[in-house]
Parts: C-alpha cells; sequence; structure tokens
C-alpha cells in the first residue's frame, strides 16, 4: 500500500484516501479541500481553499464550518446531506460566492463510516 | 507616526471583512441597471438559488422575472439617478419543491447610474405571523370598536329586507317604510357598473354561508361612504336557507388610510391586476370554499405567443403594452367572482368559481378568439398577438390550487406544443404518476 500513489483526482478520491494524505499534498492540489470533525468543525482547509475564499488557514481552523465559515452551505443541498446520509458520494453543481463574486462550482461530498473526519471538495 | 497600514495589516483587515460578509445572514448584491450581478454575498446566493432552480444566478431581472417582475419594471422606470427605488418590497416566491411559500423582503437603492445595492432577506415566517395577528386583530377591532357604525338587518329567503332597526336608519338615513321589502340595490349607486351585486353577495352568501363585501355606497341624502358589508345566510337544519343577516359598517375613514397602501400591495405594477401575492391570497380562500362547499372550481393559465419576439422586435416597450391590453381584454370578459392575476413575466392565471371543466373550456375558447381578434397601438404600429391557454378543473388528483394551477400549466404546454392560439385542456391520462 505504501507505495503506490494516491489517486489525487477530484472524481475518485475518497475520504479514506483523504484521512490518509500529506497535508502538504492536499495543499498542492488545484481543488479546495475542506475535512471537518463530527462536531462540524474545520479540521483539515488546503491552501487553494484558502487562496479562492480569501480567508487564512489559521483563521478558518477549528471554527464551525456550516456556521462560522461558509453558511451558503448550511442547507439541504450540503450539510442536510452529512447528517442524512452517513456513506455519503455526492458531486453536486452549486454556486458559492468567493469574494463576493458568484462563482458557479463542483462540490463533491464524501463521507464514510470508516473515516476521521467528512470532506467537501470543492472544484471551480 | 505611521498611519499608513501594512501590507499584512490590510491583509488581515480584507480577511475579517470577507468574512463578515461570508457570515452575513441577511443578501447584499450590487447589479448594473441591466440586472448584472457584479457582486453578491453567500446569502443572497443562499435565497435565490431555489428560485433561479440554476445555480448560475448572473441577473437578477432573469432570476425574478418569474415571481417578481415588476422589480425590473420599478428599477427602469426610476427616473432619478440615485435614491432608493422600494424598500421592504415584498416578492412571493411560491412554493418551491413542496417546500412552504416563500416570501422575500427586497430593498433597492440606486447608487448612480450604473449600479444598485440590494439587500434581500426571507421573511416568510413573519408574514406568516403578521397574517395571523391581523385576523386576530380584524376580529377584535370588529367586535370591540364604536358599536355605533355598525348596521344590522335581515333579509327574507329571496333578499329581500325584513328587520330594520335604529341602527340603519343611524347609518343611511332610511326609515323602516322606506327599505322593507326593498333589496341591498338600495344602498348601491344605480349607475354602477357593478349593478346586481348586492344580489350577487347574496347568492355568494346562499352558496358560501356568508360573504364579505366592502365599496362605496350611498346614503339617502345622496352622500357616499365606503361600506364593509358581511352577509351571512340562516339555515334550517335540512340545510334551507330561510334568510339572511345583514351588518353594514361604515369604514370611511380607515379607507381613505388604508387605499393607497393595499392597492400598492395587491396589483400588479405594469397590468393593474392583482399581484402574485394577492392571487395565491385570493386562490387560497377560493380552495377553503371549495373544500367546504365541493362546488366546481377551475382554473386558467394563459401565457402570451412568442412574446419575447414581440419584445425583440419592437422593444420592452411593446411588450409592455401588449401585457396590458392582455389583461385589459381579461378583466373585461370576467365576472367580479372571477380572480385574475399577473404570476410573471407573460403569465396569467384565471380562477372561476362555480365552472365546470365544460365551463371553463368556454371561457378559454372566448378569452382565445377575442384576443386573436384584437389590435394593440404601440407608439403608431399596430400589433397582433395571440395566447395559449390552459385549462384544469379541482377533482381527483387536483386537489388543491397550487395543483390547479400546474395541472393548467401542463395543459398550457400542451397548447403550446399544439401550434400556440390554442386552447387545451388537462387530461390526468396524460399526466406521469
Amino acid at each position: 500500500m505504501d507505495g503506490s500513489p494516491l489517486p489525487l483526482q477530484f472524481g475518485t478520491l475518497s475520504a479514506l484516501d483523504l484521512d490518509r494524505c500529506d497535508p502538504d499534498v492536499l495543499d498542492t492540489l488545484t481543488f479546495g479541500v475542506v475535512g471537518l470533525d463530527h462536531a462540524g468543525d474545520v479540521a483539515v482547509y488546503n491552501a487553494t481553499e484558502a487562496r479562492l475564499a480569501g480567508l487564512s488557514r489559521d483563521g478558518v481552523l477549528g471554527k464551525h464550518f456550516f456556521h462560522a465559515v461558509a453558511p451558503c452551505m448550511n442547507n439541504y443541498l450540503v450539510a442536510q446531506r452529512f447528517d442524512d446520509e452517513r456513506v455519503l458520494d455526492a458531486t453536486i453543481d452549486y454556486v458559492l460566492t468567493f469574494r463576493m463574486r458568484p462563482t458557479p462550482v463542483k462540490l463533491r461530498l464524501l463521507q464514510a463510516p470508516a473515516a476521521r473526519l467528512r470532506y467537501i471538495l470543492i472544484q471551480r | 507616526m505611521d498611519l499608513m497600514p501594512s501590507l499584512s495589516e490590510l491583509q488581515s483587515e480584507n480577511e475579517s471583512l470577507l468574512e463578515f460578509l461570508y457570515v452575513c445572514p441577511v443578501g447584499l448584491a450590487r447589479i448594473a441597471v441591466d440586472g448584472t450581478v457584479e457582486m453578491m454575498n453567500p446569502h443572497a446566493a443562499q435565497i435565490l438559488l431555489p428560485i433561479a432552480k440554476s445555480p448560475m444566478i448572473q441577473n437578477l431581472f432573469t432570476v425574478l422575472e418569474g415571481c417578481a417582475p415588476e422589480i425590473r419594471n420599478r428599477i427602469e422606470s426610476f427616473a432619478e439617478s440615485r435614491g432608493t427605488v422600494f424598500e421592504g418590497h415584498r416578492i412571493h416566491a411560491g412554493a418551491v419543491d413542496d417546500r412552504e411559500p416563500v416570501i422575500l423582503s427586497c430593498t433597492v437603492i440606486k447608487l448612480d447610474s450604473q449600479r444598485l445595492m440590494v439587500v434581500i432577506s426571507d421573511i416568510s415566517r413573519q408574514v406568516v405571523q403578521e397574517r395571523r395577528l391581523r385576523q386576530t386583530e380584524a376580529w377584535f377591532s370588529a367586535i370591540l370598536s364604536g358599536v355605533n357604525d355598525f348596521a344590522l338587518l335581515t333579509l327574507d329567503a329571496n333578499g329581500r329586507i325584513d328587520g330594520w332597526n335604529a341602527s340603519g336608519l343611524r347609518q343611511t338615513g332610511y326609515s323602516a317604510p322606506e327599505v322593507l321589502r326593498r333589496t341591498l340595490n338600495l344602498f348601491y349607486y344605480p349607475d354602477e357598473a357593478i349593478q346586481g351585486r348586492a344580489l350577487q353577495q347574496v347568492d355568494l352568501a346562499r352558496r358560501d354561508g356568508w360573504h364579505i363585501d366592502e365599496g362605496w355606497r350611498r346614503r339617502k341624502d345622496g352622500s357616499r361612504y365606503w361600506c364593509q358589508s358581511l352577509v351571512s345566510a340562516l339555515k334550517e337544519d335540512d340545510g334551507r336557507v330561510t334568510g339572511f343577516s345583514v351588518v353594514l359598517r361604515d369604514v370611511t375613514e380607515r379607507k381613505s388610510n388604508g387605499d393607497e397602501l393595499r392597492k400598492l400591495l395587491t396589483t400588479d405594477h405594469l397590468t393593474g391586476v392583482n399581484n402574485r401575492a394577492r392571487f395565491f391570497e385570493l386562490a387560497e380562500a377560493e380552495e377553503a370554499r371549495w373544500t367546504r362547499y365541493s362546488q366546481p372550481l377551475s382554473g386558467l393559465m394563459i401565457d402570451a405567443d412568442h412574446f419575447k419576439s414581440i419584445n425583440d422586435e419592437h422593444g420592452h416597450h411593446a411588450g409592455d403594452a401588449v401585457l396590458r391590453a392582455l389583461a385589459e381584454t381579461c378583466r373585461g370578459m370576467l365576472r367580479s367572482v372571477d380572480v385574475l392575476g399577473r404570476l410573471g413575466g407573460e403569465e396569467f392565471a384565471i380562477l372561476l368559481p362555480t365552472l365546470d371543466a365544460e365551463g371553463a373550456l368556454l371561457v378559454a375558447e372566448r378569452l382565445r378568439q377575442e384576443i386573436a381578434n384584437s389590435r394593440v397601438e404601440v407608439d403608431g404600429k399596430v400589433l397582433r398577438y395571440t395566447v395559449s391557454i390552459g385549462c384544469a378543473t379541482m377533482g381527483g388528483r387536483v386537489s388543491n390550487t397550487s395543483r390547479l394551477l400546474q395541472a393548467a400549466d401542463e395543459a398550457l404546454y400542451q397548447a403550446k406544443r399544439s401550434g400556440r392560439n390554442a386552447v387545451a385542456a388537462y387530461s390526468p391520462h396524460r399526466a406521469v404518476a
């Protein structure tokens, strides 16, 4: 297992892959990665996401994501699904307002019982 | 002393400003005069997403065209180069995906000739609460406010006055011998286009159990007053109507205060017919009547054909004229109990109480013909236009007015597919279960 490279694609990464990923490696990805612990607090926030959202990683880590960072995802399309579906791997079209510019994105929502964190991948 | 903040100070300040806007629980947007969204905070996107039905929110006018076409009209007709275009304007976005109907409050401020600031928030819950409060208040004020302005009388089974007392004399100036055996028409203006409305009110009360109406009425000395009338049917156990009791209230003062506001809140800015909000309010009342008295209830959806090309070829100005003409033609052909509303864009809806599927089809066909034969004059040019109409009637799966309109809408698409300038009736067999 150790020698095999992880599939670092937006469409194929799993929650378990992401759990195992080195933070430095996450920072090299071209899409945003947000990892939330079971309280909903931000545990992983990669460099791409920080740059595009205009927020620093240090400011975001530990904050409740849906309440204090991205309330625009606190709805039935995103936050609700993490609550409702124990196993979740869904890709949805969405609009985020990065720095107040409405931007169409693809969101991939990942949750698995065996994974430490749940993840939101954001591709512009 | 160096007053200029350092780059890192600016950066962290920028970050906290961004965060401030990200979590702001009110929708904020800046748009261009053509509706293009230039900046928008997440809450605004979240509010607009279910209405836009697509995540591509690029133009506010396009997003709101379906439920609040007046926004474009009001912004475009705002002549000044800056100032408040409107404040706290209510947008009835309707029910999306079987959720509770959404009502938004929208404020638009013009910054300069190019840009507008939009503030938008979801006030659905407050509105429900407000309405409940208003109803309670109306009841209390009806019970508590000066008994002096009530006139109480009774009618026999044929609608003729058979009971009259001092309260009636005080309000209208007529004594008992002058009114007994007469109908409520006595208090209406003889030249009024809605002659017969007094009798209709009695008929509606016979049908529904009660009816409330208001309008100008005439005293014996010729002076007029704004009167609210409540007619309720007196029924025997077997359901036979043996007479009516009537309450007349002089609310002239209240009317003059509330009139302007009421008109603003309930009519469509462009065509003067019921706006979306008012239409759905009235639909609710019709639905309640249908549930209670099981009289037929039908609905029509009307859509101007090729409306986009009218706009494209002759300009918005011509499009607006067509919509006004369409509304005017409908208004002229409908009964006073029918409910006409502009739901958005070029789409109108009509509720036809007491009409079954056959009756509704007849009305729709008459409307279609009348419109096809009509002309609209715009800037010296004469335009012709046509409409497609979908009809549906309550019953079976169509068990509430929102389904009724949905069914009529399906029929409307049928009419459009069949080549436009056509009428189609909803058929439940065609629909996918």
